[in-house]
């Protein structure tokens, strides 16, 4: 440590300012405070991606799940702030049944699922969360295999296993189903070790043995289920999914934000958009890298933006490792992070048709809410790619130059890529 | 068994409050070693479940068990505010004051092999730093007395504020 003093002042006061307004919204209701938001703006993902608003959206509420279930706030190690919302189900055929509730996990198992029961979407929370599945994954794999069974593809005895004899009705909004069919992808039985694979995989063989379309509601990006905010009306974000290296992930590219907030028009796609989509997605690098918790990017000066948490990311740089960091560094690391992941899955065989978003976003429109009659169209898609890789430095194919790896001081990686 | 009450300051944990960051732990650690390490703190932060959790520090019991015990009298507690010192010279680190601790409060510091005891931050300007540093202010400095005290006057407040919940968790 190279100025521990300086350190621990700089926590101090980050620590103290995470108390504040900053944080409010993740201290008291927790992230799942958001359900409300995205409903009212249609895109909140309803049986498995084929709505954006559920007529129920007050029974799975943050706020309902405050006052109804919520036992305690508590925080992962050392962080200040403690914004996990843990809930606990009192009554009806799951009561006992208790785990951290956020925004991404609820959604995915409960309007995802077409569940408005809240205490059924805790339960499955908490067979995801005590039996070490992705709660996310797990969701939008359960509502792939509801509309594969709305849609004749999957019949209730497919569903059979040891455990459950008869099979199952996999029907949207059957919340028994929805459970048994959790533990059957936990436990690997019957269907559920076809599923546990996720929607790709298992897609792929359904419809290989059947010769039945159901990749086409197969909602995932690189074989990652994609989180809870519907990408038909969030151009930025939509661009920022299709292009991410781990795929569908909402923690890698954070281009929702500036769609959501209205700092760009959500509906349509420019020039800028690129450099949105990329700019959002080496600023959340940054932090991961650190690592620090975003939900934390307003306690260095209020600003959430790169000149608001820069200056101060580089103090903590300097008095962890007696560095000279500064402002350009700071970004730097964010471009390079960026860059080597793209690097990772280019010399692991990556394509320029993988960066792609599910068939149902370009094809399928809602038709309900403010984002009905709205799809990203395949001349979208490569126009947003387009500005994506030319706001990279990337080739039109998606590939890194040899002299941009040269100037962001990794020509190793240039020669294991092969550029 | 010794009475385990005490009339002396000690650092409290309030239950409701403490959201099992181990903040105290690495702040009392650095302030105690220079280290951030949970094992070289003299508060420690107990999970016992998901939603239960508090942090346990040196409760300074009257007739503390730890120093009765102590075979080499390296243990003795200050008159004035119950805090236990360890005299290094005579510790052995033969650990009876740790399984005479009901609140497993002692430590054996695992590079010097001898009796870790939390004092309070008696040295330090603005007393202890882990009640400093709390961010939900869950720990405090006091006694069985200013605690019951405390308690009788939230519920009072409490009741003059129903039915409005408190929503913050702090």
């Amino acid at each position: 440590m190279y100025d521990p003093q300086t350190l621990m002042q700089l926590s101090y006061d980050i620590s103290k300012a995470a108390q504040g307004e900053h944080t409010a919204k993740y201290r008291i209701y927790g992230t799942a405070t958001g359900m409300k938001n995205s409903c009212e703006m249609g895109v909140l993902p309803t049986r498995n991606f084929q709505e954006g608003v559920f007529e129920d959206i007050n029974l799975i509420s943050g706020e309902y799940l405050d006052e109804h279930h919520k036992v305690k706030v508590i925080s992962c190690a050392q962080c200040p702030i403690a914004c996990e919302q843990m809930s606990i189900v009192k009554t009806g055929p799951f009561a006992g049944a208790m785990t951290g509730v956020e925004y991404e996990a609820l959604q995915a198992n409960s309007c995802n699922l077409g569940i408005s029961d809240i205490r059924a979407s805790i339960q499955l929370l908490e067979i995801a969360d005590h039996d070490g599945m992705d709660s996310m994954t797990m969701g939008v794999t359960i509502s792939y295999a509801m509309e594969c069974y709305e849609r004749g593809v999957l019949k209730k005895e497919d569903f059979a296993c040891k455990s459950y004899p008869e099979g199952l009705e996999m029907r949207f909004g059957n919340a028994e189903a929805a459970i048994a069919l959790a533990k059957m992808i936990r436990d690997r039985e019957g269907i559920g070790d076809l599923l546990s694979n996720g929607t790709r995989i298992a897609s792929k063989i359904i419809d290989a043995e059947r010769g039945t379309e159901s990749w086409k509601w197969a909602m995932n990006t690189k074989g990652l289920e994609c989180p809870g905010y519907d990408a038909r009306s969030l151009k930025t974000f939509a661009i920022g999914l299709a292009v991410g290296t781990r795929g569908g992930c909402h923690n890698r590219s954070a281009a929702y934000d500036p769609d959501m907030k209205g700092e760009t028009n959500r509906f349509t796609l420019d020039e800028t958009r690129g450099k949105v989509a990329a700019e959002s997605e080496e600023y959340a690098a940054v932090y991961d890298t650190l690592p620090l918790c975003k939900f934390i990017r307003r306690c260095f000066t209020g600003k959430a933006d790169r000149s608001g948490a820069w200056p101060t990311i580089a103090k903590l740089i300097n008095a962890t490792t007696g560095w000279n960091f500064g402002y350009d560094d700071v970004d730097l690391i964010g471009v390079r992070a960026t860059n080597i992941k793209k690097a990772f899955n280019i010399r692991e065989g990556w394509k320029p048709e993988d960066d792609d978003l599910p068939w149902r976003w370009k094809h399928e429109p809602f038709t309900k809410g403010p984002a009905a009659g709205v799809v990203v169209t395949d001349e979208e898609l490569a126009y947003g790619k387009q500005l994506y890789y030319k706001a990279k430095g990337w080739t039109e194919d998606g590939m890194i130059p040899k002299e941009l790896l040269i100037k962001l001081g990794m020509p190793d990686v240039a020669e294991e890529i092969g550029v | 068994m010794v009475a385990s009450t005490t009339k002396y300051d000690y650092i409290y944990c309030d239950p409701i409050k403490c959201v099992g960051c181990q903040l105290c732990e690495y702040v009392c650690s650095f302030t105690k070693t220079g280290e951030y390490n949970s094992y070289r703190s003299r508060i420690r932060t107990v999970r016992v479940d998901e939603v239960l959790m508090t942090s346990i520090a040196c409760r300074t019991c009257e007739n503390a068990p730890c120093v009765v015990v102590c075979p080499r009298d390296a243990l003795t507690q200050d008159a004035e505010k119950g805090i236990i010192r360890v005299d290094s010279t005579k510790c052995d680190g033969c650990a009876w004051c740790v399984e005479a601790c009901d609140f497993g409060a002692i430590s054996i510091n695992p590079a010097t092999k001898l009796a870790e005891i939390c004092d309070q931050c008696e040295n330090e300007e603005g007393g202890p730093q882990c009640v400093k540093w709390c961010p939900k202010e869950a720990l405090s400095l006091t006694n069985p007395d200013r605690i019951s005290q405390k308690s009788r006057r939230e519920l009072i407040k409490d009741s003059l504020e129903f039915p409005t919940k408190a929503k913050d968790p702090r």
